[in-house]
């Protein structure tokens, strides 16, 4: 899907991703790059006493992993995303969880000569299929590839 | 529990709509940093990866003159770090909602940012919990404005807190203070 064209991309295409599991390392990691280490992503201790009972990614690594699994090629037709408006973070994505994208073509609109706007319908789900992470994105689609 | 963590630790029933906190600390961007962003998030193939991944491939599009510059997610992901309620205790439970990120302006490598925030609302939950809406306003050494978000997410009152840390054999606000 993220390698077609405005015109070809059509209402109801879908891309399902390969799946990731979100390991202890990448939590560490993340808390590593970001320097967030809010007692909900490090300490197993404190997380046993809330609802979740396990510790949870945060929610940049749940973005940035989501990302990794689309693999948008750099020739993509697809120039970029207009906003993020709406993420909503449905359920936790607990260490140990795999993760994958569902994408789903919801409208296209042409935008000018060149390019045109596709809304997605963009849900990140865990191994049971529920959804943990829901977005709505519009995306910046170019009507012809890109030469060479 | 001392003054530093009674300045920081802020729970639902304490937070008040329209409230600002200081400026937040600083963090300056670094090459490495976006580097092990595309590690972690196992996009070498994306368009921001290809940036450090290709020079050559980047040299000859229309991106050369936004090289090494951070994608929005990382600068999102570091501001949080940058809040004190990443390192003490807090009355956070977890986020709801981004929602809205605008990206105004491109975050380089060696760029210092800091975040400022503002409570825009709050609606209670029952006794235990609420939810809040922050906006958070992250600018660049310059003053100038690089990212605005708006987020909602839910808080726990300190009574919860508190409840929540009876049940321990082992009072975890006792043992940290002694640390």
């Amino acid at each position: 899907m993220l390698d077609k064209t405005f015109d070809e991309l059509q209402v109801g295409d879908r891309l399902i991703s390969k799946g990731r599991t979100i390991t202890e390392a990448d939590l560490v990691l993340f808390s590593m790059l970001t320097q967030d280490w809010a007692d909900i992503h490090t300490d197993s201790e404190f997380v046993s006493r809330t609802v979740f009972k396990k510790r949870i990614a945060h929610a940049g690594l749940t973005l940035a992993a989501c990302c990794g699994l689309l693999r948008v090629p750099p020739d993509s037709p697809v120039e970029g995303l207009f906003g993020m408006n709406h993420i909503r973070f449905a359920a936790p994505v607990l260490v140990g969880d795999t993760i994958h994208a569902d994408l789903e073509v919801v409208s296209k609109e042409p935008r000018d000569e060149g390019r045109g706007v596709v809304s997605l319908h963009c849900v990140i789900k865990n191994q049971r299929d529920e959804p943990v992470v829901v977005a709505p994105v519009k995306a910046m689609v170019r009507k012809e590839r890109a030469e060479g | 529990m001392n003054r530093k963590e009674k300045a920081l630790t802020k729970f639902f029933d304490e937070i008040e709509i329209g409230e600002t906190r200081p400026p937040s600390r600083r963090r300056t961007l670094t090459e490495r940093d976006i580097e092990n962003y595309c590690d972690l998030s196992g996009d070498w193939v994306g368009t921001w990866a290809a940036m450090f991944s290709d020079e050559a491939h980047f040299e000859a599009t229309r991106f050369t003159e936004d090289r090494k510059t951070a994608p929005a997610n990382l600068v999102l992901s570091q501001q949080y770090g940058l809040s004190p309620t990443s390192e003490t205790l807090s009355g956070i439970v977890a986020l709801y909602e981004f929602e809205e990120i605008n990206y105004l302006q491109p975050l380089r490598v060696g760029d210092t940012f800091y975040y400022e925030t503002e409570v825009i609302d709050k609606q209670p939950r029952g006794p235990e919990y609420g939810v809040v809406r922050t906006r958070r306003v992250v600018k660049n050494q310059r003053g100038e404005v690089v990212l605005t978000m708006v987020a909602r997410a839910r808080f726990r009152t300190r009574a919860a807190w508190e409840a929540m840390h009876e049940k321990g054999a082992e009072p975890l606000r006792e043992r940290r203070e002694g640390a």
